[in-house]
């Protein structure tokens, strides 16, 4: 077999999990959460397969000898000092064994070292012989009797943020009809892994067939399968291939593919006729749902939502905050926001970076917050959003701000600047220059941040994205980072809705949309030539803006916009859904208050119109008047 | 015939919004609201609603609580915890205590009927 092709991608993806090893060692060493280990002994497994399934034996061994110490560390063994410095020289005589296979196509000549490192874990305690350990928990262990003759595979769904709870909820079910039916793995595994497929051992049974049936049905479940117990004799190691890395490419292609399918169908009926729709209008249905599901499933392998990286992101603030002495908490907004799964992984660094920069910088302590009339609790704020261009990543602090002043004689006495040129900078530049590496104000060093205040990782890594770095601050009430990246492939939520019954479908970002209001229970009056919508006790202005006639049967949105709020009366409303916007082209994209076209589930293209044009537009006609 | 629904959650505007999904439903219909797990067990009584939403972390009584003394009164009760990211250890522990099923903040309008139309449907 010719592993040669399979040599880019081994080199990235082993240089990826390396990379994180690395980081989360280096945590280690600064005491950081235990729970890191389970981290660290997933990416060192996965080293290891991957190594072994390309016939590289000398990195396989030393990964596995590294996974057979985070094992420990896992069990409960507190890591020692000595032992994470072994494993970090380990893991540099890993990336050396990398180097190797990307220079000669063999580990060989990296050999040495790395039995040298291997040498160095066993003598700080790692246990002997390789191929001792049983398999992890992120594979389902081999059932060591068989419980039954079936098996009920389910998967839940990507989206799902609490997949173990989703499991339980599952298992609740199944145990209504087959009580005494084994789950495996085991709720506190899956808890553990952020597992998403389970196994239920069931009887051969005739009920199976309508538990599946049922359990298919269920909120957050993408899919379910009977399947026969086999004898049990499935290696540990068979599932090397538990994750696959695609081109973007071309799942793109099989998104469009898929859309075409569904136009295709929409199409075929609409030229059938009356009567050929009522004899076919079943299949039809069944037809479109299917294709439906299919659309909806591609769009989730191909996007992720910003939800766990949130979750991780609170978990940092918290950590670090109990180990500063400072109280802080992280809320999220627009966390649902999905984003292509590549792009998130290299975001997650930089945020990392970010947040730990404003506890341990932004965020004042206790004596600091109560003299300067601050909650006692820091704030931080994350938010995703998307405009017709760029994903806009935005972290905000509460804290003590960045102060202009002190980097500008801070980058005078660096001999950086002379005092003639910082003086012709304004703010918006002198706190670029915090960017510059090794860039600190801080005298001493922090062993949170490290050294300086590292925001030129961070715009690094933005502008290996494409993008750039805004800093906004204001001295004494905080600081604002917007990771600004310009990206094809975000999906925006939107709101489909039409003036038309059964014409143009129109959207707007549901980030836009806080209320819908049916026109059937909220009346709307008039206050001069203000047009208003009765909201309980209080009054909405009702944007002058409309495509057709909306009556008693129509909805009003309220759109949520910087000032105040307005609503925007519409015909229908129909529903929320994920769609790809997509620049619109001449003339059409002179026209402000449409930010694209978006290809929804259906087939067709609807505008997407952006609510805070409509309403600026309508607001300055109004005052025009 | 509309099902009736008990919310309950310390947030005024979390209950407003649960409350705008599910009276643009159609087929939900709220017949109170509780701010806290002690104000829940109470209208439960009363009201004998056909579902509950609740807020897990809450004052006083919380929704896990909660969510037992109504299943001791009412062991057909059909309770579904709201939870934020974060909390899927007390979501596990909300279900092992007889919860039917969960959502979690922020809300999406499909999401939630998916869940309650399951739950009232099982």
């Amino acid at each position: 077999m010719d592993l040669d092709k399979y040599r880019e991608l081994y080199l990235s993806e082993s240089r990826e999990h390396l990379s994180r090893l690395r980081g989360l060692l280096e945590d280690l060493l600064k005491g950081s959460g235990i729970e890191s280990v389970h981290d660290l002994f997933r990416h060192a497994h996965s080293l290891k397969g991957m190594a072994a399934s390309m016939g590289f034996t000398a990195t396989g061994d030393l990964a596995h000898s590294l996974e057979n110490l985070f094992d420990l560390w896992r069990k409960g063994s507190p890591p020692l000092p000595p032992q994470v410095e072994a494993a970090l020289r380990a893991s540099d005589a890993l990336e050396a064994l990398l180097d190797a296979v990307r220079d000669t196509a063999s580990d060989e000549l990296a050999a040495p070292e790395a039995a040298a490192a291997g040498e160095g874990l066993r003598v700080t305690g790692a246990p002997e012989a390789p191929g001792s350990r049983p398999a992890p928990p992120a594979t389902p262990p081999p059932s060591p009797e068989p419980s039954g003759a079936l098996r009920l595979a389910v998967s839940i769904d990507g989206a799902s943020v609490l997949p173990a709870a989703r499991v339980l909820v599952v298992a609740q079910k199944v145990r209504e009809v087959f009580p005494e039916a084994r789950m495996d793995p085991d709720l506190a595994t899956l808890q553990q892994t952020n597992g998403r497929q389970v196994q239920f051992h069931l009887p051969e049974d005739p009920r199976v067939r309508d538990l599946a049936r049922a359990v298919e049905s269920l909120p957050e479940v993408a899919a379910v399968s009977i399947q026969r117990a086999s004898g049990g004799d499935r290696a540990p190691e068979a599932t090397i291939v538990r994750d696959l890395r695609v081109p973007a490419r071309d799942l793109d292609a099989l998104l469009n593919q898929t859309a075409d399918l569904l136009h295709g169908l929409n199409q075929f009926e609409a030229g059938l006729g009356e009567s050929g729709r009522r004899a076919h209008g079943l299949w039809l249905d069944a037809h479109r749902a299917r294709l439906g599901r299919l659309y909806d499933q591609v769009l989730t392998i191909r996007l992720v939502p910003f939800e766990p990286l949130v979750e991780h992101l609170q978990r940092t603030v918290r950590e670090l905050g109990s180990r500063l002495g400072k109280r802080a908490r992280l809320e999220a907004a627009g966390a649902e926001e999905k984003l292509d799964r590549g792009l998130l992984e290299r975001l997650r660094d930089p945020l990392l970076h970010l947040v730990r920069n404003a506890l341990d910088h932004g965020i004042e302590d206790a004596a600091g917050r109560a003299a300067a009339g601050k909650p006692a609790d820091g704030l931080l704020r994350i938010e995703v959003r998307r405009d017709a261009e760029a994903l806009l990543v935005t972290l905000t602090d509460d804290g003590r701000g960045i102060n202009a002043e002190e980097i500008r004689q801070a980058a005078v006495e660096r001999g950086i600047l002379t005092a003639q040129e910082s003086s012709l900078l304004d703010e918006a530049r002198l706190f670029d220059l915090l960017t510059l590496p090794a860039f600190s104000t801080r005298r001493e060093v922090t062993e949170v941040s490290g050294r300086g205040v590292g925001l030129d990782v961070v715009r690094a890594a933005v502008e290996s994205l494409g993008g750039h770095l805004e800093i906004r601050s204001a001295p004494g009430r905080g600081s604002v980072f917007t990771l600004v990246i310009p990206s094809a492939v975000a999906l925006t939520r939107v709101l489909v809705f039409a003036w038309d019954p059964g014409g143009a479908r129109f959207c707007l970002p549901a980030s836009q949309v806080s209320r819908i209001y049916p026109l059937s229970s909220h009346a709307l009056t008039w206050s001069g030539s203000r047009q208003l919508l009765v909201d309980g006790e209080s009054l909405l202005p009702v944007l002058p803006w409309r495509l057709g006639p909306v009556g008693r049967d129509g909805f009003g949105l309220r759109l949520t916009l910087e000032g105040a709020d307005r609503v925007l009366l519409v015909g229908s409303v129909f529903q929320i859904e994920r769609v790809v916007i997509q620049p619109l082209g001449p003339p059409l994209d002179m026209v402000p208050e449409w930010m694209g076209g978006a290809l929804l589930a259906t087939g067709e293209v609807a505008y997407v119109l952006d609510g805070r044009v409509v309403a600026r537009r309508s607001e300055e006609e109004a005052h025009a008047l | 015939m509309p099902h009736r629904v008990l919310i309950v959650d310390d947030a005024m505007f979390m209950r407003a919004m649960i409350r705008d999904i599910l009276v643009n439903s159609n087929r939900y219909e709220v017949v109170g609201e509780a701010s806290n797990g002690q104000e829940c067990v109470e209208l439960y009584g009363r009201l004998r609603p056909d579902l509950v939403t609740m807020d897990i972390v809450m004052p006083q009584m919380d929704g896990i609580e909660a969510t037992r003394e109504i299943l001791k009164a009412d062991s057909r009760a059909r309770v579904v915890m709201c939870s934020a990211l974060g909390q899927e250890a007390l979501v596990i522990e909300s279900i092992a205590a007889g919860a039917k099923d969960f959502i979690v903040k922020p809300f999406s309008a499909e999401k939630v009927l998916k869940v309650l139309d399951a739950v009232v449907s099982a």
